[in-house]
């Protein structure tokens, strides 16, 4: 028995652990609190030099979050080059969405990050109460102070301006405005060699995808024609149901807000799908598939069809070209009601739609350094840089155009120029206004997906970015929570032909007991005060 | 009277008492000292604020729970996946141990042990993605229906599959793990009962059911005390992972209509509310179950 | 000894066929993970049925798991964290569950509901994590130590297990002079050597394959445990599909087999601690050990 447990080698470690615990606790304390006060002791005098010029002095460091969940990506040259033509230091600490616990967590220990880019719109309460509970800066004198590239870009963009600010005018970000390019990126896939093979045409309205569908059923033997996750289907684009003059969600009718679910139309466009399911044409399986099995599908010739982002394109005529060389996916247009007609809804958003834009916490040190930081990227220079890249090495100018180097073209590593200049250049998601960057793709097909995707009426239907008050906001998530469950379960049933489309019509009173109006009229409110701003 | 009798005891048992601080010293820093967070299930939370300086709102919360749509289908749904999880899953462990412990070759006996608690290490993500392409209507098990005539069917499209397939793969995953608690009680057992039975002339099945299983009795009695406590509380990140609008019907629970809220406002005090009902039943039910435990079989937690 | 009968080889022979049965289902995910890690990526995606073999052959996937500057860091954290939370767990939960398994102590009971009641109530999230943090563990290993030092499931496993052990053991032990903790080092753990098995790999698999702690209380990468590495790892490649506003960077062909490789890269160690644990479920251990 002894040779289990001997008093001496037991007891010693464990006291040793304890008081082990206790100097570690101690050291990590004094540790973090050291660092802070590095932080703050950078220049602290606020006044403004008559003419400032980057790099700015002082040697500034700034904390730095995102919203996509991780830990410190690496240093990247593009982060180096920041720095030395800010002369400010950033210190990355991962990031985290908003609807993540790790959010909460974050407010409630009061640490924000100097600089943090999140989708501040969605700020439960709206962006008003995050500056109301002190949790970041209102920014409309400090831009005046020392954001003058933003300003000058408000200035000169009345349409920007109008969208970043609150009802009250308040400023509380720098945005990410996407280039109207960045503002597509995702609608229908089709296998056009199947097309050719078939003698077809890409099909332009829903008649003719019906035709389309069919074929590849029967003579191309896939199992399931067309395969789509459900967040496509009228959800984030309009899918099949832009033909039909409805999408899902709120959207903007001839100046009036209005809930895609609730019209007539959407009950029409059910009833097609049911029918198409029906027939085969649609994935059997569609409503409880994940991304990878779409995927597979698409790239293994079970489906010849999709809805789906950019990147697809790029991804199947990769996997699928393995097996088959003749394999071609390209962009097919948003299907309208009639031939050479427009269908009302694909997909698009706002310019600003809210995400990655930056806020200044209201604990920074050194409130200067962090505008700085981020007005550099409306600069001229800071534009440039994060489009193009660095001058002579991604780029050169040539008559005053940029002319991507052999680096991003012609990698020797043999790296996609996108994944160079992901190094380089900050392309999106990123607080600045975005420039296209005519960034050669591998694919032709991917790059024209854009142009073919963009040809829909969607923009004067979208619901800019409003912002309901604080207690219309608290509002509206009550009534829409059980709303959100009911539509897509609904949807779901009929089109899966559990139920009969005509049953929707019981949907859509449930809706209106849930409270629906009452949304609607909040919408409209903030609608309307958006309009007047 | 208490307090003598009180003052003998801590005085007689003081070393006991000693060796126990540890132990609650570690309970009170770490669970009780924040247990304060519980009452902003009647409150509304803002960070900012901080827990004690949020607003109250009563039972505000509860009633929103309470006054859902779905209340009863949530609850419903929890309570029959939970039951249904229970009464396969709980003795399909204890039947496992009870085979691995009759197997003749040791080293057969390792590989198995081994090789049935590795899936219990496989990440949901994964888990539910081999669920997934198993379950289409397309995929192996359709194919193996298909074989014998049967027609293809869409399970995780099918409100009525939805329970099957989440208690066997719960089964299929943690059968293996939940062995190993089992084996040993098995371990402890003293064999000299065994040569007694064998010379008493018992056969298998009467030396397991006179020797090995009340031998496995204390164990399995706490091991069921402690499930019924949890009756409410079922795997959320996996079903949020294989479920879809179309089988909310019977997979919608308690934590993923929470989950949804969640998404669209955070807002803490409502799940600290339903977080709280739950606790209540789940304490509730184990009170019960530790009650009759220890009227029944004189197992219990106190 | 008696022979055994025909009716008892009948049972052996099922048993065996069920337990080959039981092996097969649980053996062929972990192959198909296992191939999936080593199959090319652009092959993985469009192979549909079954996967029984590498879908041609590549290490990409692992070159990426193990090309990440902080993966080496993460074991290295990982295993200082299971290593000392070990020691901390049993020596806690020993020492609880022996008090807990004594008779005659009046104290006993309402201890043992304080204890279970925790297992019920907790304040949540938001000030547990701001307890921690005044407690000074924020950004320090420790907070995936002391916080989690032991589990109430656990202390009632070991504590069913002490009670099991026939009270003369104990009794003479006292005559002898043996103070409580004597009795508990000496005699009733290498008594229970099973159940200390048992908490052993359950108390290191829950460090091995934690991540959330870790999430919430730690800021600077060089800390993180594997699990959190690897999540984010996965997580990088992962949010593309959601969002889809990414750049093409996330189509690259490996997303698919990184997953798997991330897979097998954390699990392989800790698949190995079963071996080593499985002797001490063997039969008679409790007799052998009185005998000594």
């Amino acid at each position: 028995m002894a040779k289990w447990f001997n008093k001496k080698t037991v007891s010693k470690p464990v006291i040793l652990l304890l008081s082990l615990t206790m100097l570690v606790a101690g050291c990590s304390n004094s540790n973090s609190s050291s660092n802070n006060e590095s932080v703050v002791n950078s220049n602290s005098n606020n006044q403004t030099p008559a003419a400032f010029s980057y790099p700015m002095q002082g040697n500034a460091e700034l904390s730095f979050m995102n919203e996509q969940l991780g830990g410190t990506p690496e240093v990247m040259p593009i982060d180096e080059e920041y720095e030395k033509r800010t002369g400010i230091s950033i210190k990355h600490l991962g990031g985290t969405p908003m609807t993540d616990q790790k959010f909460s967590l974050l407010l409630a220990s009061g640490e924000l990050p100097d600089i943090f880019l999140n989708t501040w719109l969605q700020y439960p309460g709206g962006p008003d109460r995050a500056v109301e509970q002190g949790y970041i800066l209102k920014l409309n004198d400090l831009i005046d102070q020392y954001a003058p590239n933003l300003k000058k870009t408000l200035q000169d963009n009345p349409d920007i301006d109008k969208m970043i600010k609150t009802d009250d005018g308040t400023y509380y970000a720098f945005p990410f405005i996407r280039s109207d390019a960045g503002r597509v990126y995702g609608g229908p896939i089709i296998r056009k060699d199947w097309l050719d093979e078939l003698k077809l045409d890409i099909p332009q309205t829903i008649d003719e995808w019906h035709t389309v569908l069919t074929a590849f059923k029967e003579k191309k033997k896939a199992s399931s024609p067309v395969t789509f996750r459900t967040m496509f289907l009228g959800e984030r684009t309009g899918g099949f149901a832009g033909a039909f003059g409805v999408m899902g969600n709120f959207y903007v009718n001839d100046g009036k807000v209005v809930y895609g679910y609730l019209e007539l139309e959407y009950k029409e466009y059910l009833r097609t799908m049911s029918q198409w399911y029906k027939e085969g044409l649609i994935d059997k399986d569609f409503a409880s598939i994940d991304a990878a099995t779409v995927d597979k599908k698409m790239s293994s010739g079970g489906s010849g069809a999709t809805i789906g982002w950019q990147f697809y394109i790029e991804k199947y005529n990769a996997a699928a070209q393995e097996t088959d060389p003749n394999a071609n996916f390209v962009a097919a247009p948003y299907p309208a009601a009639v031939k050479g007609g427009l269908p009302e809804f694909g997909q698009l958003d706002n310019a600003y739609a809210g995400t990655s834009s930056a806020a200044i916490s209201s604990t920074t040190k050194n409130v200067e350094a962090a505008i700085r930081w981020l007005d550099y990227a409306y600069s001229q220079e800071g534009s440039m840089l994060n489009t193009f890249g660095v001058e002579g090495v991604t780029y050169n100018l040539e008559n005053g155009k940029p002319v991507y180097t052999d680096l991003v073209v012609n990698n020797p590593e043999g790296l996609g120029s996108d994944q160079v200049m992901l190094q380089y250049s900050h392309g999106t998601n990123f607080p600045m206004i975005q420039q296209d960057n005519n960034l050669p793709s591998k694919y032709p097909q991917t790059a024209e997906a854009l142009g073919i995707w963009q040809k829909t009426n969607h923009e004067s239907h979208l619901l800019p970015p409003v912002t309901p008050t604080a207690e219309e906001a608290d509002e509206m998530s009550s009534i829409m929570n059980d709303i959100n469950a009911l539509v897509k379960e609904a949807e779901l049933k009929i089109i899966l032909g559990n139920e009969s489309a005509d049953n929707y019509d019981k949907y859509v009173q449930q809706m209106k007991d849930l409270g629906i109006e009452r949304a609607l009229e909040i919408q409209q409110a903030a609608y309307e005060r958006y309009l007047k701003r | 009277m208490l307090a003598t009798r009180l003052g003998k005891d801590l005085l007689r048992n003081k070393w006991l008492y000693v060796l126990m601080l540890p132990v609650l010293l570690y309970y009170i820093l770490f669970h009780y000292v924040p247990m304060y967070g519980a009452i902003i299930a009647f409150k509304q939370f803002i960070p900012s604020k901080g827990i004690l300086g949020s607003e109250w709102v009563g039972l505000k919360h509860f009633e929103s729970f309470f006054s859902s749509i779905y209340f009863f289908r949530v609850i419903k749904n929890t309570i029959l996946l939970s039951f249904f999880n229970l009464l396969i899953g709980f003795p399909a462990p204890i039947l496992l141990a009870l085979l691995l412990n009759e197997l003749k070759s040791s080293i057969f006996r390792r590989i198995t042990q081994t090789i049935t608690y590795m899936p219990h290490f496989i990440t949901l993500v994964v888990v539910a993605g081999i669920i997934r392409y198993f379950t289409l209507s397309d995929g192996l098990l359709n194919d193996v229906i298909a074989f014998f005539g049967g027609e293809r069917i869409s399970f995780l499209q099918q409100p009525g599959s939805f329970r099957p397939i989440y208690i066997i793969s719960e089964i299929w995953q943690q059968i293996g793990w939940g062995t190993i608690i089992y084996l040993a009680a098995i371990s402890g057992i003293d064999q000299q009962q065994y040569e007694a039975a064998k010379i008493d002339g018992a056969n298998k099945l009467q030396q397991i059911t006179h020797i090995t299983l009340p031998g496995m009795l204390p164990t399995i009695m706490i091991m069921l005390i402690l499930a019924l406590g949890n009756i409410m509380n079922v795997g959320f990140e996996k079903i949020i992972l294989l479920y879809s609008a179309s089988i909310y019907e019977t997979a919608d629970v308690i934590s993923t209509y929470v989950y949804r809220k969640g998404i669209l406002e955070f807002n803490y005090g409502y799940s600290a509310a339903v977080g709280l009902f739950n606790s209540v039943i789940n304490f509730g039910i184990l009170l019960l179950a530790n009650y009759f435990s220890k009227r029944v079989s004189k197992n219990s937690l106190w | 000894m008696t022979k055994t009968s025909w009716g008892e080889r009948l049972f052996d022979g099922i048993n065996v066929l069920v337990m080959l049965i039981l092996i097969v289902i649980t053996l062929y995910p972990m192959l198909y993970i296992l191939f999936s890690s080593l199959s090319e990526g652009n092959r993985l995606i469009s192979h549909t049925g079954l996967l029984l073999w590498p879908q041609g052959f590549s290490l990409e996937g692992y070159k990426a798991v193990l090309s990440n500057p902080t993966i080496m860091n993460g074991f290295k954290n990982t295993l200082f964290v299971l290593i000392v939370g070990l020691a901390i767990n049993m020596t806690l939960t020993s020492l609880g569950a022996y008090f807990l398994s004594r008779e005659g102590v009046l104290l006993q009971k309402p201890i043992m509901f304080f204890i279970v009641f925790t297992m019920f109530f907790q304040g949540g999230l938001v000030p547990f994590f701001l307890i921690v943090k005044s407690y000074g563990l924020l950004n320090s290993l420790w907070a995936l130590i002391l916080p989690t030092a032991m589990s109430t499931f656990n202390l009632i496993i070991m504590r069913t297990y002490f009670m099991a052990i026939p009270k003369e053991i104990e009794e003479s032990a006292f005559l002898d002079g043996a103070g409580h903790f004597t009795i508990l080092f000496r005699i009733f753990l290498p008594l229970s050597m099973p159940v200390v098995a048992v908490l052993i790999l359950y108390y290191g698999v829950g460090h091995w394959n934690s991540w959330f702690n870790a999430m919430i209380f730690l800021r600077d990468q060089d800390l993180f445990p594997i699990q959190l590495v690897v999540r984010n790892i996965i997580l990088e490649n992962d949010s593309a599909n959601m969002i889809g506003t990414t750049t093409l960077v996330q189509s690259r062909d490996v997303a698919e087999t990184l997953k798997y490789a991330a897979i097998i890269v954390t699990t392989a160690p800790i698949l190995m601690l079963y071996p080593f644990l499985q002797k001490y479920f063997v039969k008679g251990v409790m007799v052998g050990a009185l005998k000594g």
